[in-house]
């Protein structure tokens, strides 16, 4: 595993230069990467979501695709359709873009839904059926999906239960003064990125993403504490709905990829609550009084009620 | 967070104050005065504004405090002028208070004072002392270690508390040791220390009685509540409740005192008894007198060679000066026919008594007989012109009979006599104790100084001697003001404690501890032998008993079970008390990696993560804390 973790800190330290500042998120977008799960981003436009999409492709030595959402996107656009072959005289499946191992789904919210729920039921399943023929999508299959808050006319915002099946929710946010001076010096170097050499190939992602599905040690302690967030968030008075069992298996995957990431083999309660704010905000549903308050923060407060077992 | 240093001396002075309260009333007024100024000094020194003091001069002056003890001791004041002494080296020590060593110093003298007071007292307010300064030194002790090995150290609150706990789970680990040794330390039944006692209590000389009765003298006893003697009994009439002491027979004009006749020693061979005779128990309190009470008239005295003169009254061949028990055989009828009639000695008046007073016995002089003339002398004491007080008591008899006619029992009964003298009737006067308050818990009389009383014996023809008290029956003695107050009240039933210490634990001797064993072998030998003895109600209150015992176990079990936290637990709190002496908290929710991350110093942080990747290792990872992880782990907190 310790070169697993070599070519985790060299990826995280060439992607660095291409995302100024952008630490964190390309860090969150590695554990849920790892923890197999998909990744929605809010965020607004131009603030380096597709740069970190295909950095993440290209240093993981993976296929990347990417679909920009309108409101006219079909679902066999995503997913390929077949098309008659004049000269063979057969139907030919054209494979959409969908069969990738990175995929930035942009804007996701101006597609229609019935766009949206193709695309969503291929992330929950890992496969497509297309014409009675299910295919299995590529190994790994890690979706970005970004979506626009601010834009709110002609768009179709996720509903809470298709949130559910992203695995994180985070936000980019503006760098920071020095990073944006340090663009604004060097101007972009999107270009670069594509000629990047990957750190790692398909097959060490696919064995660092089972070792940590299955050889993390999670102790019964940890899980106690667990269990205690989940019961919290389910007790809370601020929250109309609690975590859902999904979104506790999506809490205890993605603090496994944090523990590993942090160069553990066993989970501790700092794992937990680090993933927490960006596993937890999306999947419960607060109150209307707190509709507009931070709900990272409040995902926060909430982890300040839960006393750490031992 | 407070100084360790902090409550290691205000522990030192507490402990300083309690042993000074154990001796408080024994000691002489200038070691009081001398201890109260070391005390306020060293408090300023300590906790106002430091001051360098010479230890050169300190220890200078606790050589000649000490001398300046011993040389004051004699043969008859032993334990007082050391306990002066020690008391104002205490003062000393509290003053010099610095190192390990004068710490030590200071809980040494504590308890030397406590000896002291063990020596002096025999009451259970002893056990009272002692418990609560065996906790304080031990926590003082703690506190000590904790002082050396972090000097000008903090400690949280909580740790305070924690530590007195230990004090006190370490006290009551003692507990049981000390109640195995209590039963099975060998006893003599010669009392070593009696000597120590007696030397130590004659210059005390707090005796209630002297042999002579002067007018007037009671008075000042009256004022005294202490107890003389607990007497175990079934509870009689309180007419009858006169505890006989001495005899006064002549009477010289101003006092009374015993004719001086011959004495026979009897010893404790079981007189003989008749029906009706009354048995007490008496536990005599060391009055240093040698004049042994009982219920009014005793016959005869058990457990004790004795001597008398053969009017019902007892003496030991010396003063008492330790606790003693005693079995008195009492006959409570009046009048009491006695062997030898009395001779005409009981008539004598001296020359000097007044003509007055002869002339108004004479106005008895026509009665018929005896009986009808003591009558009608109390008639005329008992009258409405009679007073019963304490204060302003006149001179003489004269005066008292004639013109104030107010006066205690010592006028009252004295002008009987001799009125009943003067009319030809032989009378003589007791002195003892009238009353007591009965306790119900313990079944016994208290009686305290207050009960002192004199009375009037007189004797008939052919009937014998007759109890007269002669002094206003309806009269508020100063016994019975006192159990008016309500403290009064809760002191006799607080003496219950009293009475039970001396019979169980200061009265077990070798006597005791040949009968408990006897019994418990004979219980032994009932259980191998005679199983079938036991009656089903027997066997039903055992059953009771064992039940019980065993909740109680069952429930201490539960009790200790419950707080026991996981190691893990433990060191995560030991964690956060290492924390918090850095100013650092560790919440709640906080893992112990998260608290050592948000320290600013790099070095502590760094000391404080080792901990935590270790811990965390151990509790996430292994699931195990071994001994050597234990061990491991407790060594990064020592360094934190």
């Amino acid at each position: 595993m310790g070169r697993a973790h070599e070519a985790i800190a060299r990826a995280m330290q060439t992607l660095g230069r291409y995302l100024h500042g952008k630490e964190k998120p390309l860090r969150l977008a590695f554990i849920c990467f790892f923890s197999r799960g998909h990744l929605l981003i809010e965020d607004l436009p131009g603030l380096g979501k597709t740069t970190l999409a295909i950095g993440l492709a290209k240093i993981l030595g993976l296929s990347f695709a990417r679909i920009q959402c309108t409101s006219d996107l079909l679902p066999t656009d995503i997913t390929g359709l077949s098309i008659f072959n004049r000269t063979a005289g057969v139907f030919e499946f054209h494979s959409g873009p969908i069969f990738h191992n990175i995929i930035l789904v942009d804007e996701i919210n101006r597609a229609t839904p019935k766009t949206q729920s193709a695309l969503l039921e291929a992330m929950g399943e890992k496969q497509v059926t297309l014409e009675g023929r299910t295919m299995d999508l590529p190994k790994p299959f890690f979706v970005i999906a970004t979506q626009n808050p601010a834009e709110q006319f002609g768009t179709f915002p996720l509903p809470e239960s298709q949130m559910d099946r992203f695995m994180m929710r985070i936000r980019i946010g503006y760098p920071s003064r020095e990073a944006e001076l340090e663009i604004l010096r060097g101007g972009s170097k999107r270009r670069e990125l594509y000629s990047l050499d990957p750190v790692m190939d398909q097959d060490t992602v696919l064995m660092i993403q089972d070792f940590i599905r299955k050889r993390m040690i999670t102790s019964d302690t940890l899980l106690d504490y667990l269990m205690r967030i989940i019961e919290e968030s389910r007790r809370c008075e601020d929250l109309t709905a609690g975590l859902s069992t999904r979104g506790s298996l999506a809490l205890l995957h993605t603090s496994r990829a944090h523990a590993f990431m942090e160069g553990r083999d066993y989970v501790i309660p700092e794992d937990v609550k680090a993933v927490a704010p960006y596993v937890m905000a999306h999947r419960v549903v607060f109150r209307e009084e707190y509709s507009s308050e931070d709900k990272k923060e409040m995902i926060r407060l909430l982890l300040q009620r839960v006393p750490v077992p031992a | 967070m407070v100084k360790t240093r902090t409550v290691l001396l205000s522990v030192t002075y507490v402990s300083a104050a309690l042993s000074y309260g154990a001796v408080f009333e024994f000691v002489h007024p200038l070691a009081d005065a001398a201890f109260a100024a070391l005390a306020a000094l060293s408090a300023v020194r300590h906790f106002l504004r430091p001051f360098s003091v010479s230890r050169h001069l300190l220890n200078g002056l606790a050589l000649a405090v000490m001398g300046l003890s011993l040389s004051r001791i004699r043969a008859d004041l032993l334990v007082e002028p050391l306990v002066d002494g020690v008391l104002v080296l205490l003062g000393i020590k509290l003053l010099e208070a610095q190192f390990q060593r004068d710490y030590l110093q200071v809980y040494l003298l504590c308890l030397f004072l406590l000896l002291g007071l063990g020596l002096m007292s025999m009451s259970i307010s002893f056990l009272f002392f002692l418990v609560p300064l065996a906790l304080l030194l031990t926590l003082s002790l703690l506190l000590l270690t904790l002082e050396a090995a972090d000097p000008l150290g903090q400690l949280p609150v909580k740790a305070v508390a924690q530590l007195s706990a230990v004090a006190m789970a370490i006290g009551t680990l003692t507990v049981p040791v000390a109640l195995i040794l209590f039963f099975i330390l060998p006893r003599t039944n010669f009392p070593l220390l009696n000597l120590l006692w007696a030397f130590g209590k004659a210059g005390m000389g707090r005796s209630g009685f002297s042999d002579t009765v002067s007018l007037g003298d009671v008075t000042s006893i009256q004022e005294d509540a202490a107890v003389v003697f607990r007497a175990q009994m079934a509870p009689v009439a309180f007419k009858d409740l006169y505890w006989r002491g001495m005899v006064f027979d002549e009477f010289d004009g101003t006092r009374w005192r015993p004719s001086s006749g011959r004495e026979t020693v009897v010893f404790p061979n079981g007189a003989e008894k008749k029906a009706g005779d009354v048995r007490q128990t008496i536990f005599m309190e060391p009055f240093g007198m040698d004049v042994l009470f009982g219920l009014d008239r005793p016959v005869a005295v058990e457990r004790l060679p004795t001597r008398t003169r053969g009017h019902g009254t007892f003496r030991v061949f010396s003063p008492l000066f330790k606790k003693t028990r005693y079995v008195v055989w009492s006959r409570p009828v009046t009048p009491f026919v006695e062997e030898d009639p009395p001779g005409p000695e009981l008539l004598d008046l001296p020359p000097s008594i007044s003509l007055r007073v002869v002339d108004l016995a004479q106005s008895w002089a026509h009665e018929p007989s005896p009986a009808k003339r003591v009558e009608a002398i109390t008639a005329f004491l008992q009258s409405s012109d009679f007073h019963y007080a304490l204060e302003n008591l006149p001179k003489d008899l004269e005066t008292f009979l004639l013109k104030d006619r107010r006066g205690n029992c010592e006028y009252f009964a004295s002008a009987l006599a001799v009125l009943a003298r003067l009319a030809g009737v032989p009378a003589r006067l007791v002195g003892g104790y009238r009353g007591g308050y009965y306790n119900e818990t313990g079944g016994y009389y208290l009686v305290l100084q207050k009960h002192a009383h004199v009375w009037t014996e007189v004797y008939l023809d052919g009937q014998g001697w007759l109890r007269v008290d002669p002094t206003p029956a309806a009269a508020l003695t100063p016994a019975q003001l006192y159990i008016r107050s309500l403290l009064a009240r809760w002191r006799v039933f607080m003496d219950t404690l009293n009475y039970y210490w001396f019979r169980i634990v200061v009265d077990y001797d070798v006597e005791k501890q040949f009968s408990v064993l006897r019994r418990a072998r004979a219980l032994a030998t009932s259980f191998s032998e005679k199983p079938h003895i036991f009656s089903a109600g027997r066997l039903r209150s055992a059953g009771v008993v064992i039940l019980g015992l065993f909740a109680l176990v069952c429930f201490a079990l539960a009790a200790w079970h419950r707080p026991k936290h996981q190691p893990a637990q433990r060191l995560r709190r030991a964690y956060a008390r290492r924390l918090l002496r850095h100013g650092y908290v560790l919440k709640e929710c906080q893992g112990v990696a998260e608290a050592a991350k948000a320290i600013d110093d790099p070095d502590l942080r760094d000391r404080a993560m080792r901990f935590a990747q270790r811990f965390e290792r151990a509790v996430y990872r292994d699931q195990n804390l071994d001994k050597n992880t234990l061990r491991a782990l407790q060594e990064h907190l020592r360094k934190l």
